[in-house]
């Protein structure tokens, strides 16, 4: 994390206590949360979730990126955002949401499309990065700078009931092009806000357990939820030596041995 | 030779469960796509865009498989 870790307020003792008392968790996991920063790339069906429950469990500095504005037809799952809010900056109304969520996290808003040359400059440096964007063309960009700066990215994804989940950080894991070769058709798919929200809910779990060392990350898994036969599915994924992406990062870590269970 | 499939999400089509089939020898990931659509005709708009997985680890349609493989036909999800 990015700066020494000072001793809790009485406020944050207070507020953050119950899941201060979760097991590994305690003082130190909370100031590292309050030390860390966290990228957020989505303002809409992921980053709803995600960016809620990070700025509740007190994540110190949370960047969230959205070129779009709020739109009528974004409010069946979008719940950063208001329908007196239509078109405003989804940035900028979710950084007014998590601000009256949390008033003591810092939460700055990017109100900008990511792409190639812009995405050093507006993502910088974060212990961790999660991506909620409605497109694969810029998740690779992101997936990419993640993987040349070593900085971890959980990949969340919906589609309909549909929903997928994965912890990426290269060499130990896979990368995004690892699973994903080649960039599916663009379209505007149906989601319903409830698989959404679940997807979300567990990008920002993933985040708070890297951030705080608790529990096992979602990594070399992909989580498959299927909201229509609420099934719970994983699958090991592995590293292709011969990723354009992330090939040059190092030895994979372990062989995929199967698909280890189905929840 | 023997491959077992694992269809997650299109299980909507083919029924709960792996699904075990027999191909010719040298046949490649695009046969078996093509052997999924026949015996599943409502799979076979779907089995287009499906991306598959052997062994765990993604492939091309050109891909050759071998007696015992592990195939994961997974559905890539766009939205967000």
């Amino acid at each position: 994390m990015r700066q020494p870790m000072a001793a809790l307020s009485d406020y944050d003792s207070a507020r953050y206590q119950r899941q201060m008392m979760i097991e590994g968790w305690g003082d130190e996991g909370q100031a590292r949360l309050r030390s860390a920063s966290v990228f957020i790339a989505g303002a809409g069906g992921l980053g709803s979730p995600v960016a809620t429950y990070l700025a509740v469990a007190g994540v110190g500095e949370i960047h969230i990126c959205d070129a779009d504005r709020v739109e009528l037809s974004n409010l069946n799952r979008q719940t950063l955002h208001r329908d007196s809010r239509i078109g405003e900056m989804k940035a900028l109304s979710a950084e007014r949401t998590l601000k009256e969520l949390n008033p003591t996290i810092k939460v700055v808003a990017h109100c900008e499309r990511l792409d190639a040359d812009n995405v050093g400059r507006i993502v910088g440096s974060p212990d961790i990065v999660v991506g909620c964007l409605d497109n694969f063309e810029t998740r690779f960009v992101l997936s990419s700078y993640c993987i040349t700066r070593r900085i971890p990215f959980v990949h969340g994804a919906v589609s309909g009931m549909l929903g997928q989940a994965t912890f990426l950080n290269p060499p130990e894991t896979p990368c995004l092009r690892c699973i994903v070769p080649q960039v599916p058709p663009l379209g505007i798919p149906p989601v319903v806000g409830a698989i959404a929200g679940l997807i979300g809910t567990i990008q920002a779990l993933e985040v708070l357990k890297y951030l705080t060392g608790v529990g096992t990350p979602l990594a070399g898994r992909l989580l498959i939820v299927d909201g229509g036969a609420m099934s719970f599915d994983e699958v090991v994924v592995g590293r292709l030596d011969s990723c354009p992406d992330c090939s040059g990062t190092g030895t994979a870590g372990g062989t995929p041995a199967g698909i280890i269970s189905n929840l | 030779m023997h491959v077992t499939v694992n269809p997650t999400t299109f299980s909507c089509f083919t029924g709960p469960g792996d699904i075990q089939l027999e191909l010719p020898d040298e046949s490649v990931v695009a046969d078996l796509r093509d052997l999924l659509a026949e015996r599943y005709p409502t799979l076979r708009a779907m089995a287009s865009v499906a991306t598959f997985l052997v062994n765990h680890r993604s492939v091309t349609l050109g891909t050759p498989l071998a007696d015992g493989d592990d195939v994961l036909m997974l559905q890539v999800l766009g939205g967000g």
